[in-house]
Parts: structure tokens; sequence; C-alpha cells
């Protein structure tokens, strides 16, 4: 019997601060695969975070104060549990607001819990991994799709767009519901106004975007967030267990209705309470532009349950989501790399040398699975700076790599990817590189073990004709001996070899040979 | 008023109480089972004076504003009200007069006025008086300035005087002493005299060298104070409001006298209390306190036999509480069946190391209950326990924040109910870690965790751990814990966010289906039946065709019967020995029957100012049995009333041919057979058990 697993999870979002408790799997389910978490506990107080941030930058004394209190009763909440481990992740507006860090410190010194705030990147990664499996389960062939997905904030509306089953763009808008209202109070009196303001402002904002992401070839709308399911509560029917949908026509039938109603009228309508109506109305009028701006025939919304599943499976660190992500992670580097016009060809070569490289030495890498993923889109990325100028591509590389979107990547992985491809070539990591200092003691030794490995394997495809794979690998004394049945002229592979396996044996301890062996005999298969 | 579309609510009460008061004059029961109907009828109306009445009163100063869906003015209403209270109340008198006190006095409990007392009871008033009497009580003179309003508290007994000269004095019999003062007589049988009738018999020792020219007996009830009975009050807030109000300004509302007209006049008047609100009786004031004589050892044989709870039919002692959960569901009936399992989920959880926490709702109970016993032994323990506690209940507060606060030193998480509304649910939550991992295991019921009404109430209550449940229950609790926001659950509906719009979602589906021409019904019991909303949307479903059938034991705002409005409506209230208190729900969806059980009544109150659970019953058998019960109350032609669309109650009586039915007795037989019949079986298997035991 395998012993039980309990953990915490805190979302710390933007208008509410949300706990689950949640059990590990005992058993297997019936197709033998490993069961969900159970969910032992839910509770949910609502903070206005975003609000705070938003409106002053900074998160209100009063507001800490709260969330303190609701932390500490989440505290007591796990106790009966006595819970193996305690995951608070904080999202954008903690993200956003100058003092994060104090709340950051107060929360951490009077309830003991760490707050880890991740970064848009990984926010988006979560909503994604989130409305995923449920699309796939709700729309058969939604890869055939092109899709939006859209959470509006309070100041910020986040868009990703789907193709063929893949993020292929992401955008953040300067369009919220808290935005728009600040703008009203600022300028308009007269409510009978409000609803050609709030829409002139919106189509404002969404029609340049329109052109940029061909909103015109979305066919289909995910909404995500509370307002959302809100409206999706109110107009929609549900889909799946984990989704509801909303026909456009019935959307756009309800809009137009209460265009002709004033505030009042629509909070009855509605059966909403003055609190909820308050940012619903300006998020369905931010809904409804895009859903103008699209052919989408349906707007989809995934319910709430589904995050906080995702989360407690982040938490439980089953699929970290690099994992989860590698696909994205290395379509998107493809993408960049044939936008800079990189030697396809050549940069896949070297990805597979690369992994040779990393799967023979895990050993002496002692790095963790997704750390080889950092590899694998350094590779793809090394040469992009040709783009501008072979000389010192190395250092345009990493300037493209730091400054592009790779969705699935987290700004720090983006960092470190940046760097291994700064040092696929030329000189090696140096206490003058001001960059390469910033990093962290760890990300350094990360930096230096995978360019390491990079370079290696660049340097077996100088020719970039690809003729010299790997096809064994032995680990002799002190020696790495590489064979390959290549049977043409190797001068240049070594000569590059001699040159580019410094940092490798540096690194290593190992010096790097390279060896013709046709006999088939006596290989270490790689 | 007569003829409205909902029937006035607080002479709807009024009815209720009557039939209430209808037990007491039932010669097929045992007298001192008739007092205590008689003492319930008049310990109702003390709580009604004081809450409804005056706000009634109020309402009725303060502008005389139509406030009500019947659009009735207050003043219309209180006219009406205190006529129909007066009735009521005189027939109480001249039973108690005619009736009971002359008939106990035949079976050896005599109850003597003191023109009757001989040597025995004379010896016996002159040493009460002397020693403790005289020294505990004093003489209040009414002069001109002083203010007799504020002399005079709550619900005591006076007496007042006129004496010669026109001076006017009042004397407090004083609570701290027994009022029912006991003497063996002769012959051997028991004598009992009244302290009042002391005080009268022996007051000219009060004014030396005076001459007592009349006297009266006199008993005032004020408007609410803080002793505001939940479970009958009807109204919360505003009973609240009525009590922060009080403070300022406590006014009269009713005056009872016995004695002299004239005098008795003169007090009321200086109390600026209208002639309606005044009551002349005859007998004993205070019938509420006789209720002390129902219990008086040696008197059984005019009561009759209470059954006694019978093992569950789900669950009995010998079942393992936690594996019996874990594989179904327990139904309870009480107080058919013992209240002994739910006591035991709190006991067991106490003893069992696996248990990690308890949590529980409680509304009314009392400090030695083996629940809080229990609930402070576990804490004790190291298990956490969090208790809502309700403190606005009404019961004794001071014991009650004394077993409080020793759960709090116990280390338990207590919390006193929430600001605005009042948590009148009734959950429990045991959490278990087992070799499984976390296992919770929930009992929901009707009634308040209390094992004294637990005896002498009618409840159901659902023990389950099914995960649907248990995640719903754990949520409420955050929610009414302050953990949490308002919860979104799933099975379970919670009042004040949801119960209101499942039921009316249930009645316009049940209408639906009638207008599609299936077969359509709904079953509901409950104690209340007031808020218009529900009752529009059940004339409603009346119209369309549902068959509707309510059993409704207090106010029932609703009118049967009335072509067009609500011809496929009946409703019955049940008066009988167990107080019923059962909230149950029948929906017959086209066949596919579902049941639901609630702490909440369908008065607006409950659906919208409380926090109550509505919970529905998965388990088939639980279905049938739950709606089997229900239509077994439509059989009762013993102590069932039917309501007929001119509002007003007829008795049901077997018609010709018919067998007695009585649905407690059916229920007590039926439940015991059960009970035997598994015992037989058990001990048969074991009679016919032909080797040991196989042991593992």
């Amino acid at each position: 019997m395998s012993e039980i697993e309990i953990i915490a999870v805190i979302d710390i979002g933007s208008s509410a601060i949300r706990l689950l408790i949640a059990q590990s799997p005992f058993d297997a389910n019936e197709n033998g695969g490993p069961r969900d978490w159970e969910i032992l506990e839910r509770a949910e107080q609502p903070l206005a975070l975003g609000r705070d941030v938003f409106r002053k930058g900074s998160i209100d004394r009063r507001t800490i104060n709260r969330a303190v209190e609701i932390l500490k009763g989440f505290r007591e909440l796990m106790v009966p549990y006595s819970v193996d481990r305690i995951v608070a992740i904080g999202t954008s507006a903690l993200r956003e607001s100058y003092n994060r860090e104090m709340f950051i410190d107060r929360v951490m010194l009077q309830t003991g819990i760490e707050i880890r705030v991740i970064d848009g990147v990984e926010a988006n990664q979560l909503t994604w991994l989130a409305v995923r499996e449920p699309l796939e389960e709700a729309l058969p062939g939604f890869r055939r799709h092109n899709c939006l997905i859209i959470e509006v904030g309070a100041g910020n509306t986040d868009l990703m767009i789907l193709r063929h089953g893949n993020i292929s763009s992401t955008k953040a808008l300067p369009l919220g519901t808290l935005r728009f209202l600040q703008k009203l109070n600022g300028q308009y009196g007269a409510p009978s106004n409000i609803q050609s303001f709030f829409r002139n402002y919106a189509v404002r904002n969404v029609t340049p975007v329109s052109h940029e992401m061909e909103l015109s070839k979305i066919s289909k709308l995910v909404a995500v967030g509370s307002d959302a399911r809100l409206v999706a509560s109110k107009l929609g029917k549900r889909l799946t267990d984990e989704m509801s949908v909303i026909p456009r026509q019935a959307f756009r039938e309800f809009m137009e209705k209460i265009e002709t109603l004033n505030p009042e009228d629509i909070v009855s309508n509605l059966d909403l309470t003055w609190n909820e109506a308050e940012l619903l109305y300006p998020a369905m009028v931010i809904f409804d532009t895009f859903v103008q701006a699209t052919r989408a025939d349906e707007i989809l919304v995934p319910s709430a349950s589904i995050r906080q599943g995702l989360l407690v499976n982040y938490a439980a660190g089953r699929n970290t989501l690099h994992e989860l992500f590698s696909t994205q992670v290395l379509a998107g580097a493809r993408v960049l790399a044939k936008h800079y016009r990189a030697d396809l060809k050549h940069a896949e070569f070297v990805r597979n040398q690369a992994i040779v490289l990393y799967n023979a030495m895990t050993a002496e890498l002692g790095l963790k699975g997704y750390h080889r993923l950092l590899l694998e889109t350094a590779a793809i990325l090394h040469d992009v700076g040709s783009f501008i100028s072979g000389t010192g591509h190395h250092k345009h590389s990493q300037y493209i790599v730091r400054n592009s979107d790779i969705f699935g990547l987290s700004a720090h992985d983006k960092e470190i990817v940046a760097h291994i491809v700064r040092y696929h070539r030329r000189a090696k990591p140096q206490r003058t590189h001001g960059l390469y200092m910033n990093l962290g003691r760890t990300d350094r030794i990360v930096v230096q073990k995978l360019s390491a490995l990079l370079r290696v394997a660049d340097a077996l495809d100088r020719s970039h004709t690809q003729q010299v794979p790997i096809e064994g690998l032995d680990v002799k004394d002190d020696r790495l001996v590489i064979h390959t049945s290549y049977p043409g002229d190797l001068s240049m592979e070594s000569m590059s070899l001699a040159e580019k396996s410094d940092l490798f044996e540096d690194v290593f301890g190992f010096k790097v040979i390279l060896r013709f062996d046709d006999s088939g005999q006596g290989l270490k298969k790689a | 008023m007569k003829d409205g579309k909902y029937i006035q609510r607080e002479l709807s009460w009024n009815a209720f109480n009557e039939r209430v008061m209808n037990e007491g004059l039932r010669e097929d029961l045992g007298l001192l089972d008739r007092l205590k109907f008689l003492a319930i009828t008049a310990s109702n109306y003390d709580e009604f004076y004081m809450v409804r009445v005056a706000r009634l009163m109020r309402d009725a100063a303060a502008g005389d504003a139509v406030y009500t869906p019947g659009g009735e003015r207050p003043s219309e209403v209180l006219k009406e009200l205190l006529n129909d209270i007066r009735r009521v109340t005189e027939r109480i008198d001249r039973t108690m007069i005619r009736d009971i006190i002359p008939s106990l006095v035949e079976k050896g409990l005599v109850l003597l006025p003191p023109d009757q007392w001989g040597r025995d009871e004379n010896i016996k008033a002159d040493r009460v008086f002397e020693h403790e009497l005289f020294p505990t009580s004093t003489p209040i003179a009414l002069t001109e300035g002083r203010d007799l309003d504020e002399l005079v508290a709550q619900t005591r007994i006076y007496a007042a005087f006129s004496l010669d000269g026109g001076d006017l004095a009042i004397v407090r019999v004083p609570k701290i002493l027994n009022r029912f003062r006991k003497l063996r007589m002769e012959d051997g049988r028991l004598g009992i005299i009244l302290l009042e009738d002391i005080l009268l018999s022996r007051a000219e020792r009060y004014f030396p060298g005076r001459t007592i020219e009349s006297s009266c007996l006199f008993r005032v009830t004020r408007d609410a104070d803080m002793t505001v009975d939940e479970e009958r009050d009807e109204d919360f807030i505003a009973a609240m409001k009525e009590v922060l109000e009080s403070r300022k300004r406590s006014f009269p509302v009713r005056i009872m006298s016995k004695g002299d007209a004239v005098l008795a006049d003169k007090i009321r008047e200086t109390l600026e209390l209208p002639k309606a609100n005044h009551i002349r009786i005859e007998g004993p004031l205070d019938v509420k306190a006789f209720f002390a004589l129902t219990t008086l050892p040696g008197f059984d044989a005019l009561k009759s036999p209470v059954p006694t709870p019978k093992p569950a039919e789900d669950l009995t002692d010998e079942d393992d509480l936690w594996e019996t959960l874990k594989d179904r569901d327990v139904l309870l009936h009480h107080p058919y069946e013992s209240y002994s399992p739910v006591i035991r989920m709190v006991e067991e959880a106490a003893e069992d190391p696996a248990v990690m926490a308890v949590k529980m709702t409680l509304y009314r109970t009392s400090g030695d209950s083996p629940i809080v016993k229990a609930l402070i032994r576990a804490a004790e323990r190291g298990i956490q326990v969090t208790v809502l506690v309700e403190l606005k209940a009404r019961f004794d507060e001071g014991a009650n924040i004394a077993w409080a606060s020793r759960l709090e030193k116990a280390g338990a998480i207590v919390i006193f109910g929430l600001a605005i509304l009042k948590v009148h649910a009734k959950a429990l939550m045991v959490v278990r870690r087992e070799d499984e991992g976390i296992r919770r295991y929930v009992h929901l019921g009707t009634g308040n965790y209390n094992d004294s009404t637990a005896k002498l109430y009618t409840d159901m209550g659902l023990m389950t751990s099914r995960e649907k449940y248990t995640r719903d229950v754990a949520l409420f609790f955050n929610a009414v814990t302050g953990y949490s926001s308002e919860p979104h659950l799933k099975a379970l509906f919670m009042a004040p966010f949801g119960i209101r719009r499942e039921t009316l979602r249930l009645i316009a589906r049940e209408a639906e289906r009638a207008r599609g021409g299936e077969e359509a019904g709904i079953i509901a019991k409950m104690n209340s039946l007031v808020d218009p909303e529900i009752i529009d949307a059940l004339y409603e479903a009346s119209s369309a065709g549902v068959r509707i059938d309510l059993n409704v034991r207090g106010i029932c705002c609703l009118r049967p019967g009335v072509k067009g409005l609500s011809e496929n409506i009946r409703v019955i209230s049940v008066i009988d020995g167990f107080l019923e208190h059962t909230r149950a729900f029948v929906y017959n969806n086209g066949g596919n029957r579902e049941v639901y059980l609630s702490s909440a009544d369908w008065m607006t109150r409950n659906l919208d100012r409380r926090v109550e659970l509505l919970f529905p019953i998965a388990d088939p058998g639980h279905k049938r049995r739950i709606t089997r019960s229900l239509d077994a109350y439509f059989r009762d032609n013993t102590r069932a009333w039917e309501l007929l669309a001119d509002g007003t109650w007829e008795m049901k009586k077997p018609a010709k041919g018919e067998k007695p039915f009585r649905i407690q007795e059916y229920f007590a037989n039926s439940i015991a057979a059960l009970a035997a019949d598994r015992e037989r079986t058990e001990t048969s298997a074991l009679k016919v058990r032909r080797k040991p035991p196989e042991t593992d």
C-alpha cells in the first residue's frame, strides 16, 4: 500500500483566493491508469487584489490584512488533514503589484505559506492546459479550428490564438473591466451614454489587433474566467461536465436586448447582484466585440473545476509544465527558426545529436528532464542570429531569443535558452559577461553544461550536411569516444570538434574523440 | 379576510394553537396528557403575544399600513385575532376548572381553591405564608406618579388590592418559591394548594389596620424580550429588531386577570391596555406552569404510554458505523427509531484515532447532552472540532455560554453564528484518515442535535459517506465557518442562496409535466407554509393539474380546494403526542421520483434569511420508505385535521365502516414490529447454527 499524500493548493488570483486540499489517488482506475486526485476541501474568498493593483499599482494595506486573515483560515482548514505540502501560487495581480515582495513576506511570516509568483507565460500555460482537454472532449476535431482563447481581466484582456491545436500567438490588450469603469468615471456622467461608450472603446482597441491576429479566421471562441462563467450560467447550456456553450445567436440577441435597458434592468434581467453586475457588463461588451470581430458560431466556457484540478496536478509535480509543453515549445521554436530563415535541417540534426549526448551523459549532468527541453530549444534556435549577420551570430541569436515569445517557456527558461545559444560558439562563459553573471549560480552551471553539449553537437555538423550522425558513444578513462560510420572525410568535423569541445572538457573532464567505425561491433548503441 | 388568496398567517397560527388545545379536550386521552396539551397551548400564547401580537400592535399604531400579501390592515387582523384568542383561552380556562381539575381530584390529585381548604390545607398555608411568602414579598402602593408599567415584570403573577380609602397596592408572587405546594392528606391523597391562593387568603397581614375591599390576581405579558423562541417565532429579523427596541420601551400586550373585575379594569387602564387585550378567567393563571404536574411521580396511569425508540432499521448498535456507511446510506426516522446512531457518530468519532476532524451545527442543545460531552472529549484528544453555535435560539443562555466556553477551552473552534443570517441547518461531518485515504461521513437532519427533543419530535436524518454529499457538506461548513464565501454546491441546496430557486424549479417542473399530460404530483410535509411565491407556484401547479398533498403542522397561508385556484391541493395537519417536525418533499418527476429532506420550512424567513440545507435522498429504498410514510399521513383519521377552502380546519373522523388510523401509532407499531422481527431472526439464526462461526 502506498502512502496517501495530501497537498494543499492555494491560488491567489486577481479577484479571489482559492484553496484546494486534495489527496493522492489510492487505486488505479478501471483502465489501470492513475486516478485523478480527490478533492477534499474547497474554499474561496473574494479578494480584490486586481482592483487594488490596477488602481494604485500596489496592494492596499487592508487587502493584505484580509489576505492574511483568509490564509490563516485556510491554514486552520488544513490542520485535520495534516497536509504534506502547500503550494501557493500568485498570478498576474500579484506579479504586477509594486509591493508584492512585502505581501509575500507578510503572508510567509504570519501564515507560514510561501507564495510563488508565476509569470505571464506560465499563467498562459495554465490557462491553455486547463482548456485543452475539455476542449478536445467537447469539440472533437477542434484542431481543425482556429480558436481564440480570451480572458477578460481588470486591466487587460489576454488573448491566445490557437491554430492546428497549438498556440500560435498570445497578446495582452489594455482592455479590462476596471479600466472601462475608470474611463467611464472620468468622462461620462449620463448612463444613456455608457453602452455606446463601452462599445466604441472596445471596438477601437480590438480593430487593430483584429487585423494583426487575423481574427476574421477565428471560428471558435473560448472564454475563461469568472465573468465568462457567470455569463455562461445565465445564457449557456451544458455541453459536457466541464464545458458550457453559448451559441453566437443567443449571445448576440441578448446583447441587443440589453442595449435598450438601463443598468438596473440588466441586473434584474440576469438575476445578478450589483457587485457581480458592475464588472460583468463591461466584460460582456468585450466578449461581444470579439464575437463580432470573429466568425465564431459559439462561445465555449470551461468550468472552474478544471483549473483547480490542473493546479493540483501541477502542485503534485506529476507532470511539470515543461513536459506538458515540450511539443508546444519546440513548435514555437521552429516557427521562430523559420521566421529567421535558419537552416532547419541543420537545426534538427543538431537537436538530435544533442539529445543523444544528453541521454548518454545523464549521470554526469545531474539535471532534470525539462533541461533537455531547454537544450533542444537552444539547438533549434542556435543559428537564428545569422539572419542579422554571420559575424557574432551567437550574440544576435541570444538577442533574438531573449526578445521573442516562445509559448510554453517562462521568462526564466527563455533566459537560459538564450545563454545556451550565446555560448554555442566562441567565448566560453566568463565572469566579465554581465548578462551571464546576472544568472543565479545554479543557472550558470546549467548553461555551462548544456552549452557544452550543444557545442559538441554543432561541431558534428560543421558542414551542414547531416552526414555524421552519432552511432555510438563510449566512455573510456577520460575520453568520450563518438563513433560514426560515415565513410567520407571527417576532417572538418574533427577540427571543429577539437575547437569546440573545450567547454565540454572543462565541464565534464572528458576529451571528445570522433572515430570512424563501420564494424558494427562493440558499439554501445546510443 | 375570509376569502382572499392567502389565509392570514396570525389567524392561521391561532387555528394551529386551537388544534393543540383541542387535544386537551379529548376525553379519550389520559388526564395528564390533556393537561400537557393545555399547558402547551398556554405557553404558545405567551410567546405569540410577546412577538406577533406585539408586532401587530406596533404596526397598527404606526400608521396601520398593509404589508402582507393578503392585503389586510394590522388593526383588522388584530381585532379578529384577539377575539379568536380570547375564545380559545376561555375554553382552556373552562376545561381546567370544570373538567381537568375536578377529574384530577377524583384520581387523587387534589387541587383545591381556598374556600374548600380544610384544616391541613390551612396549617400548610399559614406555614408557607409566615416562613416563605411574607419575608420575600413586599406590597407596593400605587400612588400618583408611580408607573405601574415599570413595576410589572414579564409574565409574573401579581396580586392587586383595593384598600379602604381607595388606595391601591400590588404584591408580586415571588418566582423563587414553588408555586405548587404539596401536602399529604389524611386519606392519603396528594393535596396541592397554589402559592397565589395562599398569598390572597392571608393578604391582610400586609396591610395592618387596613381593610382589603377587593382583590384580584393578574399577569402581564410584554412586548418581545430576549427570550424569543426562535422555533416558534415567525420572523427572526423582525423579532431581533423588536428585542432591540424593547430595551428602550417594552410595552404591555396582554393582561390576564382573575378576581375582582373592577379592580382588574383599573389595573388594565393604568397600563393603557385596550379591553381587547384583557382576558378574565376563573381558573388558575399561567396554565403553562401546570406542565410541572404532568411529571409528578405516581400518576403515570393518567398518561398514555409513550412508545420507546427502537433500534434503527438501517443501523443497529452492533453494526460498525463507519463500515456500514462505506457500504450504504442510513436513513433514520425519529423518535420511532432511536437517536443513538447520531450520538454514536459523535461519541465514536471522539474515541477514534483515525478521526481528524468533527464539524457540526448546534442550534439548541444543553451542556449535559452526550453530544456536547463527546465533542469536548474529542477536542481534548486533539481532534479538530469545529462547532457552529447559534446563541440566538432560546434556552438557558448562561448555561449555554458555559458549555460553549468549555468546548473552546478544550481546544474546539467555536463559531457563534453568522452576523445577519441564522444557521438553522443541521449538519454533522466526521473526517477520518483511513488506509485508502481521507474519507468523510456526514449526518444531515431535519431536527436539532438535541437528544431530549429527539424523543419527542418526529424527524428524519440521513447518514452517508457519498462523495457528492460530503463534498457539499464540507463546502457548507467552510462557508458558515467563514473560511469560504458562497459555496457552489452540486448535490445539496443551501438557503439563502439556492433552496427557494430549486423549490420553485421543482414545482414548475411538475406543472410542466402536468401540462404535457403526464401524471404529476407533489407531497410535502413541513411545519409552516407561508411564503407567497411558493404558494403562488403551488396554485399554478394545481391549475396545471398537479396533484398536491400538503402536510403542514402549523401555519398554512395556502387556501386549498378553491376552484380555478387550488382544487388539486389538499392540506392536512397532524397534532399528536409527538411534535410533527419532519420536513420532507416528494416530486413525482414523471415517475422518476425525487425525494428531499430539509431543515427549512416554506417560509420566507427560512428561504431568504437563514442558512438551511435541502438534500436529496439517493437510495431507492429510502425514497420508497419516505414516500410511503408521507402518503400514510393522509390516512390518519383520528389525529389529522383538514384545511377547508374557507380557511377553517375540520377534524378527520373514520367514515362509516372505516377503521380508525393514527399515523404516529402506525409508525411506532410498524417500526417496533420490524425491530422485533429482526431480533427474532437473529435469535433463531443462533438456534439453528450447527457449527461454530468461522474465524479468520
